[in-house]
């Protein structure tokens, strides 16, 4: 087993849920930590105890928001969609992370 | 701003807690369900799927206890839990709990109350459209700043002036109505037509007055609501209806909106408020002269929207200037004096209520530095459970909200117990504040005032707890939790702390008691003065002759000997008179005189004209310095006489030897028979002004003051008394009946300064003298061991008491010592109220010290007391 949490670089997390929200559009708990765990071909396993304070967290940042509704096998569950507050902060996390990713990956292979 | 939502949606969380938990409950299950379901479409079986399952994804109970504390955090996380955290501790030490609570009720209780007051009075806005726009406009020269207007200015403003929306007049003129088969006397104010509009108000029923109507001897009204009510049962088929008013029929035109507010004056005029019953048109049809020359008629404008009160003064004197060219004898030196209305409606009061909030708000830092003194003891006495907590990683924050916690706790127990004092002691204020005193109707406690005690106690014990709580993260855990009882270092930069904040406290007290000293020596001084005549044991009442029943002179005076010898003949009456006015009740009718042979040159003298009977002199208890007083002799056929005061004979005649010279006034020579002691307008007044008396017999009013002396009480004899008027005019209704001696009191409005500020020092002074017994207490505790060694090594108890003594004592002089500089300099902002004392009294600053001293001890002697009882052999076993 891995152990997701110790892989995570902090904030990314918050980030991967938002990005899967919006590529995937309101979804539920599970879909996410699957979808997640599918895109990262396996690496990064979210377990509820990680994932769900993080949608506890989006959601009382105004970045989410929660409904129940029902699922095509017919169950209820607890359906996560993103706000447009969220979309915003995707953006503006996406934009940040890609400019520390860029500056990361100039020193690594810089020449000093 | 997202601080705040964050705040709220945990608040809402914390709230629907439980169905959140179940929310989150289900939604985990969800999860771990379709965890399942996909391990089984994988192959794996049942059991062996939910086995997969839970190592994935983590168990719901696990899962769910992160979602729970994720839900509470944030930058409010735990407040409940430190709320009762901080119940606990202060049930666990309740005596500080009781002082600081207590002290902080008390407060915030004088605070509520002050606070309904200077709502009422000062920041209430008046019961007008856009109030801010009225102003109360004068006629102003050197002699009379605030003179009412001529109508000629009234007229010449109304169609020249460039800045107002409006002018209108005023003037108190009663009535007396005739209903249900009684006649009764009503203050009424007769108005031009624009009074209404300029106020912004309309009547409720019928029609307001026409210009056409502004005639002497129209005989319209209208009716205040309550008038209509009480009168005439609320009746709507009353306009149009002919009601006998002054013994003739008048037409009922139309009703005031309910609740509508005179704006007041000094003048002629009742207070500002609901205080007028029935309104008629002001006649301004009056003679050519008249027109210019008298001034019974009060201003009220609205000056244009954004016009400064200053451009419509300057535009009306304009106007005033003009009129000086045309009539330079009525006008010259004259200005126009505009003032805002809500000033105008203040007016003296104002000094007073200010001081009183001042006084207030003095009390209150008190509180705060009292407060904050008692904090501070509390966090050096946990200092080892705070420091654990800081040594297990307690932030600078969580560490402040232990101490703020407890205070606002502290601050909401006081806050709602000082609302229910100041409930409880609200009747007693209404019966402190003096009866004239401007929209005393305004003073009520509303909710405003319940919010405004809440606030002061939470503002309060927040600014209390903000020093401790920055102290305490200053701390060095080590320390702190090395520190055993015995050892008091740690404590000491505490207590120097405390020790100065008691000191401001007490010199903070030291403020109010030296003002309320200098007030109680002000009106010990002005009870000894001289007023010119004695108030005890004196009933009043007053009596309107009105047209057409006595229309000519002669019934008047003839009415007036008749009741004169009803009211002296009455039993147990030793004098009784019919006069003008009474002191100190606002008389102010002034007409100019001359002296025989004085040149033309210069402005003519003007002194205070007044009328009396023979019988005045002894009824008021006035003093006769020369000559005689009017007697039965001086008829209307005899020769015209009149009597004046000192002030008037010093001024023009050269004092005593003013009896047997001549003044010319009204048309007449009148030789002056007679010299009065002075009696100023109010009784704190510098000097009294020129002042004269008519024979009522040769110059008869129909505004008649009854006076009469009696042996016992004055009130019994009121009924008697209006049998006897009765005896002579049954629809002569009597008004205004009243002591001499409640209408003096409420003449000084020291006395309500004097009972606010004894009161304050009093709770100031207590304050600081639980203040001086919480540090000195504190103290004691913490050296209890220290103390029961020296007494073991042969300390006498003596000793310790005075060494325990001496310290409360030191702060005491410290606090003194910097009151005797506050103190004078504070009273010198007051010194409106002040009465033939100097802020520097040499009295008061003797005995201001003592009295603060005194308190001083009171709370030293407790602790000082505690400490030479200690047991040696019990403190020493403590570790």
């Amino acid at each position: 087993m891995t152990n997701e949490t110790a892989s995570l670089l902090p904030g990314t997390l918050d980030l991967m849920v938002l990005q899967a929200l919006a590529a995937l559009g309101p979804q539920h708990g599970y879909t996410i930590a699957a979808r997640i765990e599918q895109v990262s071909n396996g690496a990064i396993q979210l377990n509820m105890g990680t994932l769900y304070p993080a949608m506890v967290r989006l959601e009382r940042r105004g970045f989410v928001k929660a409904k129940w509704q029902t699922t095509e096998t017919n169950r209820r569950a607890r359906f996560y969609a993103l706000t447009e507050a969220g979309r915003k902060q995707l953006s503006i996390e996406k934009a940040e992370w890609q400019r520390m990713a860029g500056i990361l990956e100039r020193m690594l292979a810089g020449n000093w | 701003m997202r601080v705040l939502r964050e705040f709220f949606w945990q608040l809402a969380a914390l709230v629907r807690r439980r169905r959140l938990d179940g929310e989150s409950k289900a939604e985990l299950q969800f999860h771990l369900d379709m965890e399942a379901a996909a391990a089984k479409r994988r192959g794996l079986p049942a059991g062996e799927a939910r086995r997969e399952a839970r190592l994935r994804a983590g168990t719901v109970q696990e899962a769910l206890e992160r979602v729970r504390d994720e839900r509470g955090a944030g930058p409010f996380d735990g407040t409940l839990t430190d709320l009762r955290q901080a119940a606990v501790a202060l049930r666990r030490s309740p005596s500080f709990a009781l002082l600081a609570g207590g002290a902080l009720a008390a407060s915030v209780a004088v605070n509520t109350l002050i606070f309904t007051v200077v709502y009422g009075v000062v920041l209430r806005p008046l019961p007008y459209p856009e109030p801010e726009r009225l102003v109360r406009v004068f006629e102003s020269t050197q002699r009379q700043p605030r003179f009412p207007v001529s109508i000629l200015q009234y007229e010449e403003t109304r169609r020249e002036n460039r800045t107002l929306d409006g002018i209108a007049l005023y003037t108190r003129g009663d009535l007396q109505l005739m209903h249900d088969n009684r006649a009764e006397r009503m203050t009424a104010v007769a108005i031009t037509e624009d009074f209404l509009p300029v106020l912004g108000a309309t009547p409720a029923l019928g029609r307001n007055f026409t210009a056409s109507e502004m005639k002497r001897g129209t005989r319209v009204l209208m009716l205040s609501h309550e008038t209509w009510k009480t009168r005439f049962g609320a009746d709507r088929g009353i306009i149009g209806r002919t009601v006998r008013v002054n013994r003739q029929p008048w037409t009922v035109v139309g009703v005031m909106p309910a609740g509508f507010e005179h704006v007041g004056g000094d003048y002629r005029s009742p207070a500002q408020g609901d205080t007028v019953a029935l309104w008629y048109p002001l006649g301004l049809d009056l003679p050519e002269q008249a027109r210019r020359y008298w001034h019974f008629t009060n201003a009220v404008a609205r000056v244009k929207r954004g016009t400064p009160a200053a451009a419509a003064e300057g535009d009306l004197t304009r106007i005033v200037d003009d009129l000086a060219s045309r009539y330079p004898d009525s006008y010259r030196g004259a200005r126009a004096r505009v003032e805002p209305l809500a000033e105008a409606v203040l007016g003296r009061s104002g000094a007073t209520v200010w001081l009183v909030a001042a006084a207030g708000a003095l009390v209150m830092l008190i509180a705060c530095v009292n407060l904050m003194g008692l904090s501070i003891a509390r966090t050096v006495a946990r200092r080892r459970e705070l420091s654990v907590r800081q040594a297990l990683g307690g932030g600078a924050w969580r560490l402040m909200r232990v101490v703020l916690s407890e205070n606002l706790l502290l601050g909401l127990a006081g806050g709602v117990l000082g609302l229910a004092l100041a409930a409880a002691a609200f009747p007693l204020l209404r019966t402190v504040i003096p009866a004239e005193f401007p929209r005393l109707h305004e003073v009520r406690l509303t909710w405003v005032a319940a919010l405004f005690a809440l606030s002061c106690a939470m503002a309060t014990s927040v600014a209390a707890s903000v020093i401790p709580a920055l102290r305490q993260t200053r701390v060095d855990p080590k320390e702190g939790m090395g520190e055993t009882r015995a050892v008091t270092g740690g404590g000491r930069g505490a207590v120097r702390l405390r020790s100065a904040l008691i000191a401001a406290e007490i010199a903070l007290s030291s403020v109010l008691c030296f003002g309320a000293v200098l007030l109680v020596r002000s009106s010990q001084l002005l009870e000894e003065r001289d007023h010119g005549f004695s108030p005890g044991g004196v009933l009043t009442f007053q009596l309107e002759l009105t047209a057409p029943a006595y229309n000519s002179p002669e019934s008047a005076a003839r009415f007036a000997a008749e009741l004169a010898r009803g009211l002296q003949s009455l039993p147990k009456v030793k004098a009784a008179g019919l006069t003008t006015n009474v002191p100190w009740s606002g008389w102010d009718e002034n007409t100019t005189f001359d002296l025989p042979g004085r040149g033309m040159t210069g402005e003519s003298p003007e002194a205070r004209f007044q009328a009396a009977d023979a019988g005045t002199l002894a009824a008021l208890g006035m003093r006769l310095r020369h000559g005689r007083w009017m007697e039965e002799r001086d008829q209307a056929n005899t020769t015209p006489v009149v009597v004046v005061n000192e002030s008037l004979a010093r001024s023009y005649y050269g004092g005593a030897d003013a009896v047997g010279k001549v003044m010319q006034v009204w048309g007449k020579d009148r030789t002056i028979v007679g010299v009065v002691a002075d009696i100023r307008d109010r009784p704190a007044d510098a000097a009294a002004k020129a002042a004269f008396w008519y024979p009522l017999a040769q110059v008869p009013f129909g505004s008649l003051k009854a006076v009469i002396r009696t042996e016992g009480d004055p009130l019994a004899l009121a009924a008697p008394a209006r049998a006897a008027v009765a005896e002579i005019d049954r629809e002569l209704p009597v008004a205004e009946v009243r002591s001499l001696d409640d209408m003096a009191a409420a003449a000084s409005e020291r006395r309500f300064a004097l009972w606010v500020c004894e009161a304050f020092a009093a709770l100031a002074m207590g304050l600081s003298a639980v203040g001086v017994y919480g540090i000195l207490a504190y103290l004691v505790e913490q050296r209890r061991r220290e103390i029961g060694l020296r007494i073991a090594l042969g300390a006498t108890r003596g000793h310790v008491l005075r060494v325990t003594a001496l310290t409360g004592l030191r702060l005491g002089a410290l606090g003194i010592a910097a009151g005797l500089v506050l103190g004078p300099a504070a009273a010198g902002m007051a010194r409106g109220l002040l009465f033939g004392v100097s802020p520097w009294d040499g009295p008061t600053l003797l005995a201001a010290p003592v009295i603060l001293l005194l308190f001083t001890v009171a709370g030293t002697l407790g602790p000082a007391w505690a400490a030479s009882r200690l047991d040696p052999t019990e403190t020493l076993r403590e570790s």
